[in-house]
């Protein structure tokens, strides 16, 4: 078995270190290269703090073997830019180097300005394309994309490229549909994954960042959500960062002429319906929370669109500072709940010889938990946890 | 759509209900009803201009608000008290002194007692007694009810009347000899008091109830009330009373509609309260009655505790109601209570 180095972007990201576990552990990487930026931080400080995460990470997974950290080196660099921002001699020296590129980082901000997203989630993958054609062992390319990418589209998502849905949600969406297009269309072995709503840790319930799902979660658990817009019955797809992870890690063992071209990280048939959903995550807020418990609060209710456009538009006739900001914010992400789809699994299934590790009940219920104890208050800018 | 609601943690339910499924029907009904709105009309413009509104005019047009009903002077809580309650017992046909129980409501403390005349230059022991100069007792002695027993509702905020209609059955159906109960509910803000709390026009009103055994008219057939302690002060709570509203409002109707053996379809008018109109359309999705039901809320805003009863006076004049049909009041009060009536006329 041949070894190999794996250079990674976004290792600081929500996955980063999820990533960086999985990947030491699998046989046939030699090394992680972490690409970071060091414009807030010199390198040898991030790879120590990205060293702990992943450390506290395997503590956290006592079934398996300590990771060699040794073994994950850092370099300096910006993805974002052309030549992805490294110096000369590295950059020549990892193309001889790499067998494998996970490209992680993105910008994951729904409310960012467009141009911002492009960059990170679209011009990125062009540099990141021009710099792996220099590297005369690569055996593939792995892009982290989102199925956020199928937009304002319902129905089920198969594993495939997608065609333009006609409209997105937020500029995230959009800027990603056009990285795949531009990953796919680059002439390099591109392994397209797709990642769902990755909740957080199936150990520990932790996120490394909190995105729209824990915003929502949040929202819910203070009790000034009183409503979502959703279908009760439409699936809400959640996964942990084990299995994303798990599932890139994995993606190495496959020969580069059977890996598959697109791959959907989702739970997939196993997707808990939105009440399904709610039941769960009301019943552990009561466990959790006094309010709860003594009824003070209320789940969410489940609406249909039109109800929830009255909501919306009293609420702005009302110019209530609270409401009008959580809606602003939701707008951002909560249309996604009005378009009910599946996502395909058969290529993950294939990976995890038809079993992935997919149940959602305990990784939610550990996620209402962190939520809880991280005494979530304000708003923050919502954004995927990937 | 109307989506279930996720099932609520196992609770007695005895507390909460008025009129179980269990017992048999007894018919206590509203057998009279009036209200009356107090005398000067304000239209939103004139009370911007008098800095009585905190939201812009055209925001409150919008909501469905269009003028206020104030007070004028010498027309206060007592004196409108006094008009509707003549009005009801007229209604009635009952006289003044077969009434066996008096409820005076105000959601108000300042109702509950009789200005001292002069205002409260006294001082001492009598500014202690001035205290006590309670507003029922006056309607008492105003209306000659001398036979009724004298109590009042209070701290349940808007749901007050509601809660004093329930305590008023209870009455009629634990004791015998009672067979005449008046509920009378008025509010009147203080002279230059801001006119909008919490996104309503606010106008003073009162409003009057006889309830009888057997009556036939506006027959009790449930109530439900939910009462939460940790919004009890509106000013710290405003926001979770915000949120909380919808969602508990929407309980509070399906436990009601449930517990007097109904379906959403089976309600066959709404009665509102005076509060936004986008609130009531929103509530009527979420309750899955259907919304043509809904009794247009009225133009002069909330007037605390006697919106819907103005309203189903009104219907009840206009001879709007057919026999049989049924209604749902509803209404939620600072404290916080949330309370529905179900009726059948």
């Amino acid at each position: 078995m041949t070894e190999e180095a794996v250079l990674l972007t976004g290792a600081t990201g929500a996955l980063g270190p999820q990533l960086v576990a999985e990947l030491l552990a699998e046989p046939r990487v030699e090394r992680v290269v972490a690409l970071v930026r060091e414009d807030r931080e010199p390198v040898a400080r991030r790879l120590a703090a990205l060293r702990q995460q992943v450390g506290r990470l395997a503590e956290a997974s006592p079934g398996r073997p300590a990771p060699d950290l040794e073994r994950l080196e850092a370099v300096a660099g910006d993805v974002s830019q052309p030549g992805l921002g490294m110096a000369p001699e590295m950059a020549r020296r990892l193309a001889r180097e790499v067998g494998t590129v996970v490209h992680a980082a993105a910008d994951t901000r729904f409310t960012a300005p467009r141009e911002e997203l492009w960059r990170a989630n679209a011009e990125a993958v062009e540099h990141l394309a021009e710099w792996a054609r220099g590297c005369p062992g690569l055996r593939r390319l792995v892009v982290l994309s989102t199925g956020c990418v199928a937009g304002r589209s319902s129905g089920t998502i198969p594993e495939e490229l997608l065609p333009h849905p006609g409209a997105f949600i937020n500029a995230y969406e959009e800027t990603k549909w056009h990285g795949e297009r531009i990953a796919a269309g680059s002439g390099l072995p591109v392994v397209i994954v797709r990642l769902t709503t990755a909740v957080g840790s199936r150990a520990t319930g932790r996120a490394e960042r909190l995105g729209a799902f824990h915003q929502l979660l949040a929202w819910c658990a203070r009790g000034v959500m009183p409503m979502l817009p959703v279908d009760p019955e439409a699936p809400v797809d959640l996964i942990s960062n084990e299995l994303a992870a798990g599932t890139v890690a994995r993606l190495l063992t496959l020969p580069v002429e059977s890996a598959p071209r697109v791959v959907h990280v989702a739970a997939g048939p196993a997707a808990p319906a939105a009440r399904q959903l709610l039941a769960l995550v009301t019943d552990e807020l009561r466990q959790v929370r006094e309010s709860w418990r003594r009824g003070q609060i209320e789940p969410p209710m489940l609406v249909g669109e039109a109800t929830f456009a009255r909501f919306r538009a009293m609420v702005e006739r009302s110019g209530n500072p609270l409401f009008t900001r959580i809606l602003a914010a939701a707008d951002s992400f909560l249309p996604a709940l009005c378009y009910p789809r599946r996502f395909e699994t058969r290529g993950l299934e294939a990976l995890w010889d038809g079993a992935p590790e997919r149940e959602w009940e305990d990784l939610v219920r550990r996620a209402v938990c962190q939520a809880v104890s991280a005494s979530w208050a304000a708003p923050a800018e919502a954004g995927a946890a990937g | 759509m109307t989506a279930p609601h996720v099932s609520r943690p196992a609770r007695p339910r005895g507390p909460g209900f008025g009129g179980s499924r269990t017992a048999p029907p007894v018919p206590v009904g509203l057998r009279a009803v009036a209200g009356e709105l107090a005398g000067e009309r304000l239209g939103l413009d004139e009370l911007a201009r008098r800095g009585l509104l905190t939201s812009p005019v055209a925001a409150l047009a919008e909501s469905g608000f269009e003028h206020a009903h104030v007070a004028t002077d010498g027309e206060g809580a007592t004196e409108l008290a006094r008009r509707v309650a003549t009005a009801a017992l007229e209604e009635a046909g009952v006289a003044a002194g077969d009434v066996d129980a008096l409820f005076w409501v105000s959601a108000l403390p300042r109702g509950h007692v009789v200005p001292a005349v002069g205002g409260t230059a006294c001082g001492g022991e009598e500014a202690v007694l001035a205290d006590f100069r309670y507003s029922g007792s006056w309607l008492q002695e105003a209306l000659g009810l001398d036979r009724a027993a004298v109590t009042a509702v209070t701290q349940q905020g808007c749901a007050s009347m509601f809660a004093s209609l329930r305590l008023a059955r209870g009455l009629l159906l634990s004791e015998p000899e009672v067979e005449t109960v008046l509920c009378v509910g008025v509010d009147v803000l203080p002279p230059g008091a801001h006119r909008e709390i919490l996104y309503n026009v606010i106008s003073d009103a009162a409003c009057a109830v006889v309830l009888t055994r057997d009556s036939q008219v506006d027959r009790w057939l449930g109530y439900r009330q939910l009462s939460r302690g940790s919004s009890w002060d509106p000013v710290a709570s405003r926001d979770e009373i915000l949120a909380s509203y919808f969602p508990t409002a929407r309980l509070v109707i399906e436990e009601a509609v449930e517990a007097a053996g109904l379906r959403p379809d089976d309600v066959d008018r709404v009665i509102p309260t005076g509060v936004t109109r986008a609130s009531w359309e929103i509530l009527m999705d979420l309750t899955g009655i259907p919304a043509d039901r809904l009794v247009p809320p009225p133009a002069f805003g909330h007037t605390i505790l006697a919106d819907p009863f103005l309203v189903l006076a009104d219907l009840r004049r206009r001879g709007e109601l057919q026999r049989g049909e049924r209604a749902l009041l509803f209404t939620y009060g600072f404290g916080s209570s949330w309370a529905a009536l179900l009726l059948e006329h």
